[in-house]
């Protein structure tokens, strides 16, 4: 009822937020790629998609388990051409097996939440405004958004005291709270760096990043392997990977990209695995390599930290990304990896191919 | 483009997380303070042109995770460093405290020809916080400090108000010049360099 008429409150007026369909606020001009008002059409066929998904997982994702087992590549179409918005929460938790986790610990998150502290507590703290810092959800110091931010990392950090807490979590941990509660976004962390259904990620962030290093390993590897042309450009301008895509691996695309393109990356990343990181970093390398096999060092780093706008478009990225074929040789890859550092002894069942 | 000849220098900024390594990066190459920037995951990169004497140099600046578990992932960027910049937060006792740790962490890293004469510089940054009220290390002890490790410049900024940021970079630049490992570089002409003598530029040492 109470219509704030009253202009000049003590606050003053407050400049209306320019923010994007996602809630972070508008940078100047730029378009960021998105479909201006979408045409009728678009609108139906977005509909359309809607209820084809609403259909498949059923209410409240009862049907999800039946459907998938019946028609798994159905589901995998499905996911790889984006989850509608409205769904993205709860499928995202179907896929990644997290809501299986939340009904088998009931009263876990509230445990560690409320009743342990956390070494890590200062260190989630002084992250906690620099983690989206321009979506309005996490901007209000305080706010709902960085309450919630910090409770999930605290609450992981004591879940995995050898991992606690590290930089980079936070974003993983921010992009979910904006499609789920608190408790979801939780397990869903837990699912992915514990691995419930696929290689689990916690080596990105425990000491030493020893998966961080593996995957830069394979991915140059990969690099040279499918661009040999950009590969030995990169020898001799002496750029590695551990120049441009360790934030790719820690944070799953999520710290630098346009959201768009990080959801739908998430979307696959959820239900098909790590792969689909190798396959969006080598689609964006092979898209701009006429110009990047002929940058000097600075320029070319400047180039693999800020792709242009058209590379950046899931509708082209993506299909090309899917195009690449990794899996044969991520696995043979990890192998060599393992031997070149002696630790071929230790059993390697994380890896799963397909 | 012209294959001209330049001089590249190459400098490390290194600190605890949060002392404001990327502000004072950007506040240097851009003039631009934000109260947005993210956490650094990895390492950050800009260069800018400085002229000395009529020579023109490209300052390659690192910056870097202040977050002790991504040291790991330091070392391809250390290497070849001309000087390394070393900054806290006046008004946190705990990243003062760590400077020793990250200059030995450097030198161990990076290892320098010459170590004992690596030319590193001090920041303590953040002097405007609060108009210096909760300020806990004074300029008296960081000037000891750094008097004790030989001498090593020290600067006192606000990446916020630019104060003392261009003088400070200076000087930086000033030392990694004088460090005497210019390295020439050569933008790339037609020139085939033959790649098998090049050295394989990844290898992360784990």
């Amino acid at each position: 009822m109470e219509k704030k008429r009253t202009d000049d409150s003590e606050l003053g007026p407050v400049p209306p937020l320019r923010l994007d369909r996602f809630g972070f606020l508008k940078q100047e001009p730029s378009p960021n790629g998105l479909p201006k008002g979408r045409s009728a059409f678009e609108f139906e066929r977005e509909e359309r998609r809607v209820r084809k998904w609403r259909k498949m997982i059923g209410v409240g994702g009862s049907d999800w388990k039946y459907y998938l087992r019946r028609k798994p590549h159905v589901v995998k179409r499905r996911i790889r051409k984006g989850i509608p918005d409205c769904l993205r929460g709860l499928v995202w938790q179907l896929i990644s097996g997290s809501r299986d986790l939340l009904l088998m610990n009931p009263g876990v998150y509230e445990q560690l939440v409320i009743y342990e502290t956390s070494a890590s507590e200062l260190d989630i703290i002084r992250d906690i405004s620099r983690t989206f810092p321009s979506h309005v959800f996490f901007q209000q110091r305080h706010g709902p958004g960085q309450r919630s931010l910090y409770n999930v990392l605290k609450a992981y950090s004591v879940f995995d005291r050898d991992v606690g807490y590290v930089q980079g979590m936070g974003f993983l941990a921010g992009l979910l709270l904006l499609y789920m509660s608190e408790e979801d976004a939780f397990w869903l962390l837990v699912a992915l760096l514990k691995g419930a259904v696929h290689a689990p990620m916690e080596g990105l962030y425990q000491v030493g990043l020893p998966l961080v290093q593996q995957y830069l390993f394979q991915f140059d590897q990969l690099v040279r392997e499918q661009l040999p042309k950009l590969g030995e450009h990169f020898t001799q301008e002496m750029i590695n990977p551990s120049m441009y895509a360790s934030q790719w691996f820690i944070t799953v695309f999520s710290y630098s990209f346009p959201f768009h393109l990080a959801l739908r990356i998430w979307d696959v990343f959820l239900y098909e695995g790590v792969k689909i990181v190798f396959k969006v970093g080598l689609a964006l390398l092979k898209y701009c390599h006429d110009d990047l096999v002929k940058l000097p060092f600075e320029k070319l780093i400047h180039a693999l930290r800020n792709f242009p706008e058209d590379a950046m478009d899931p509708d082209t990225l993506l299909p090309m990304a899917y195009s690449i074929k990794v899996s044969k040789c991520l696995e043979e890859l990890k192998q060599q990896y393992d031997k070149k550092n002696g630790k071929n002894l230790k059993p390697t069942e994380d890896e799963k191919p397909a | 483009m012209p294959s001209r000849r330049r001089t590249l220098l190459k400098v490390i900024i290194l600190g605890d997380s949060g002392v404001g390594k990327t502000s004072l990066m950007n506040q240097y190459v851009n003039k631009k303070f934000s109260n947005q920037y993210k956490a650094t995951i990895g390492a950050d990169f800009l260069t800018k042109e400085v002229q000395f004497e009529d020579r023109l140099f490209t300052l390659q600046i690192w910056d870097t995770a202040g977050q002790e578990r991504f040291q790991s992932l330091g070392v391809a960027f250390y290497r070849g460093a001309d000087c390394c910049v070393l900054v806290y937060d006046v008004n946190s006792m705990k990243s003062f405290d760590n400077l020793n740790n990250w200059k030995e962490e450097f030198l161990i890293q990076a290892s320098p020809n010459d170590p004992e004469n690596f030319p590193f510089v001090v920041i303590g940054n953040k002097i405007d916080v609060d108009g210096g009220n909760s300020r806990v290390v004074s300029e008296k002890k960081a000037r000891a400090w750094c008097a004790s490790k030989g001498d090593i410049p020290y600067y006192e900024t606000s990446a916020k108000e630019g104060i003392n940021v261009e003088e400070a970079f200076q000087c930086i630049a000033r030392d990694a010049l004088k460090s005497g490992e210019e390295e020439e570089i050569y933008l790339p002409d037609t020139i085939d360099v033959g790649s098998s003598s090049q050295p394989r530029s990844s290898g992360c040492e784990c």
